[in-house]
Parts: C-alpha cells; structure tokens; sequence
C-alpha cells in the first residue's frame, strides 16, 4: 500500500527553487577537480553573498585572530565545505515570501531555526565533529516542511496552528492527524527536489523520530535535542507552543553527560543574538 | 555493617542499604560549584591531564580554571547535584521563581518530566527566566 502521505506530496508543487549563485557554488564544491581558487571566485562573483560570508567569518561565531578580508581567505581558513554551509543557510533564509504574517511570522520562524543551528553546533563541537558547519545548516534547515505547508496548505494550517495553541498537541501531530503526512516528510522531499546532501535529506525527515534515521543517526539525535533546546529556551517561534517530546535514547546515543547543559544554555545566550544579526535579512533583524 | 566482601557480591542487600555519610558526594554541576568543596575524585581535562587530585578544597580560581577548560562538573564531598542546585534556586525570587514554574511546567507538558535530561532543561530554563525576568523588572 503506498502511504497517503506520499500521494499528497505530490500535489506539492512549485516549489522555490535554491539561488543560481548557491547552485553553482555547491557544483564547484563538489567537484573534485576543482581548486579553492575556483571555489573563491565563483562565491566572489555575487556580490552580497560574499559580503555575508565574510560579516560570518569574521564574528565572534568563529573567533579568529586576524581579520579576513577576501574570500579567498576564507575559503583557505573556513574551508570549502563550511563555506558553502553558510551560502546555504544564508540563502535559504532569503528565499520564501508571501506567507501571511498572521498565519506564520517569519522572523520568528527563522529565529528558531536560528537557534537550533547554533544549538546544534554547540554540541557537535561537544562530541569534537568534523565540520560543525553541516549540524548549523541542518539547524537552519529542519523545519523548513512547515513553510511549504504554509504556502500550499495555508487554510489547513492556519486551524493547525490554532489547535496547537490551544494545547492539542505539538504541531507535528496535528499535522498528521489534518493532513496524513506532516512537515518533516515535506521538508525531506523538497531538500531532495534541491538535489542537497543525503544526510540534510535525513536529518529534516527524522529530527522527531531520530532513532529512524538508518544512515545519519548522530546527526539526526543532534538536531532533535537542539530542537527541544531551542523550544525550552523560547528563541524564536517555528509555529510550535510546546517543547516537544524527547526520544532519550537519541540523547543517549550522543554519549554526552547531562552537566554540559549549564555551559550549553550559556553558550547559546551569548551567540543567539549576534548570529541572528548576521544571518538574517534586515528587514527581520526588528 | 556489611558482611565479608565475597557475600556482599553474590548477594547484594535490597533497598536502601546504604545511606552512609561519605556515599553522599556526586558530580555537581560547574555553575552549582562553590570555593570550599572538596574534591571526591580527581578531576580530568578532556586530553587526559589531572588538574585537581582527591581531597583538593576548591577555590575561585579552580572554578575559573575549570570554566576555560572546559569542565562541565566535578565530584565533590558531602554535596549532590541535587542540594547544589536546591540553594542556587533558593536565592532566587521566590515569587517569580513560582511563576516560572508554572509558564515552564505548561511549556513542557508534552515531555516526560522524569526523564534526566528533560529534569535539568526544566530547572536550568526556569532559573533562565527568572533570571531575564528579574532584570526586565528592575529596569
């Protein structure tokens, strides 16, 4: 039996697509045979990304000691892959509009979001993984299901929303229950309509039900615990009222001991503020 | 008293057996830790190196060393996670403490409260709030 929800999906169409620019940095990354000269021009080519990137690597987010003025600097610093981490989450933030501010703020949505990559991140640099940058993209990333849902079901969750304030359950389950599927199958499709990595594609999918996820476990117990972080916390507003259930074996799996939450919530107080000034667009800095 | 070591592992005593004065240490958290704690077990930097051994009485400048270092908690004497964290909230507004309380406990009342990791979440962002609230009130 094919499940419903994948006969819905499939009436979800027209779908933003990611930035030209975004797309073919993502191709000069990926290509083996090319160099950080030919990732460094590609990025420099469009203007205003460049300029986002180098305010990022140049915050306090990162800390480096000496000022990087070009991008070709930070390519060899940052890293490829990294930096077009960063052109990813910066782009996808600029890339939807016309949901309506009453049915979804936006600059809330993204603060979460926000939150959650930093989040993230944190504990990623906790269990000391390679490019914490993928844990702060698949941060960004995770909700993104909901937006679509926003665009394309916008009557049916406007009554999900309102359900969900008023105490049903979390916006997950209502979801489900109005439509039989919900935002994280949507979000899995579109990163993969975007031809993006696997492991982004299965991080979205599972970040409820992380103990689904066969290929990238860690990553996708990362994201679940950073989600519920960014809840307890109240940054930002993914349309969510309530901090959504643990799954404590996902937390179990990452092998890290419960007094680092201290240190975590202080460090996420500190880069909350100055990170939602760099990623986001000015119009929601507010 | 229990008995000869051999039989104290083939068959353990049920319950709580032993409620004796020095089992009464446990790792306390950075922020619960306070100059004057001993030292129940020598603590580890992340690499390896000792920093502090057993018995070492904690002071300021530990704790500051610690929080560059990267320690998260410490095993000390006489002290539980639990009783730290109980007098830390206790300096706290009680009157703002409560409604903290009750905004966290409808907050997070889709979790298991019981779990470890959703009990110090709940307690870490409660004092979070009155924290935030208590300046917001004086301003």
């Amino acid at each position: 039996m094919i499940p419903k929800s994948y006969i819905q999906i499939e009436d979800i169409t027209d779908i933003p697509s990611l930035p030209e620019i975004f797309i073919r940095v993502n191709e000069v990354v990926n290509n083996p045979r090319s160099s950080l000269e030919d990732v460094g021009k590609v990025i420099s080519e469009d203007t205003g990304l460049t300029a986002r990137l180098l305010k990022i690597v140049n915050s306090a987010f990162y800390g480096f000691p000496s000022h990087i003025e070009t991008i070709s600097r930070a390519v060899t610093i940052v890293g490829t892959q990294q930096l077009r981490d960063l052109a990813l989450a910066t782009s996808v933030i600029r890339l939807f509009s016309g949901i309506p501010h009453d049915l979804l703020d936006m600059e809330s949505f993204w603060r979460h979001s926000v939150a959650c990559g930093i989040t993230a991140r944190i504990l990623a640099t906790f269990r000391r993984e390679s490019n914490v940058e993928r844990f702060f993209v698949a941060g960004i990333l995770h909700d993104i299901g909901r937006l679509i849902l926003c665009l394309q079901k916008s009557e049916e969750m406007r009554d999900i929303l309102k359900q969900v304030r008023q105490g049903a359950n979390t916006v997950r389950v209502v979801e489900f229950d109005v439509l039989g599927f919900d935002h994280t199958t949507v979000g899995g499709a579109l990163i993969q309509a975007w031809k993006l990595p696997a492991s982004l594609e299965e991080v979205v999918l599972c970040h409820h039900a992380p103990l689904q996820a066969s290929r990238y476990p860690v990553e996708a117990a990362v994201i679940h615990v950073a989600d519920i972080f960014s809840h307890a916390m109240q940054l930002g507003h993914s349309g969510e009222c309530w901090v959504p259930p643990l799954e404590g074996k996902a937390w179990d799996r990452l092998g890290l001991p419960v007094s680092i939450l201290s240190s975590t919530i202080d460090q996420i107080d500190r880069q909350y503020y100055d990170t939602v000034q760099m990623i986001l667009p000015e119009s929601h800095h507010g | 008293m229990p008995g000869p070591w051999s039989n104290q592992l083939k068959e353990p005593i049920p319950g709580p057996a032993i409620e004796a004065s020095e089992v009464r240490m446990g790792k306390v958290n950075l922020e619960n830790l306070k100059p004057g704690m001993i030292l129940a077990t020598k603590v580890v930097e992340r690499g390896g190196r000792v920093l502090l051994g057993v018995g070492v009485e904690l002071t300021e400048k530990h704790i500051s060393i610690f929080k560059k270092w990267g320690i998260t908690e410490a095993d000390v004497q006489k002290v539980t996670q639990e009783e730290a964290a109980a007098t830390a909230s206790a300096q706290l507004d009680p009157l703002l403490l409560q409604e903290a309380e009750t905004r966290m406990a409808k907050l997070f009342h889709l979790t298991d409260r019981n779990d470890p990791l959703i009990t110090e979440l709940f307690r870490l962002c409660t004092i979070r709030w009155v924290r935030k609230n208590a300046r917001g009130r004086l301003e």
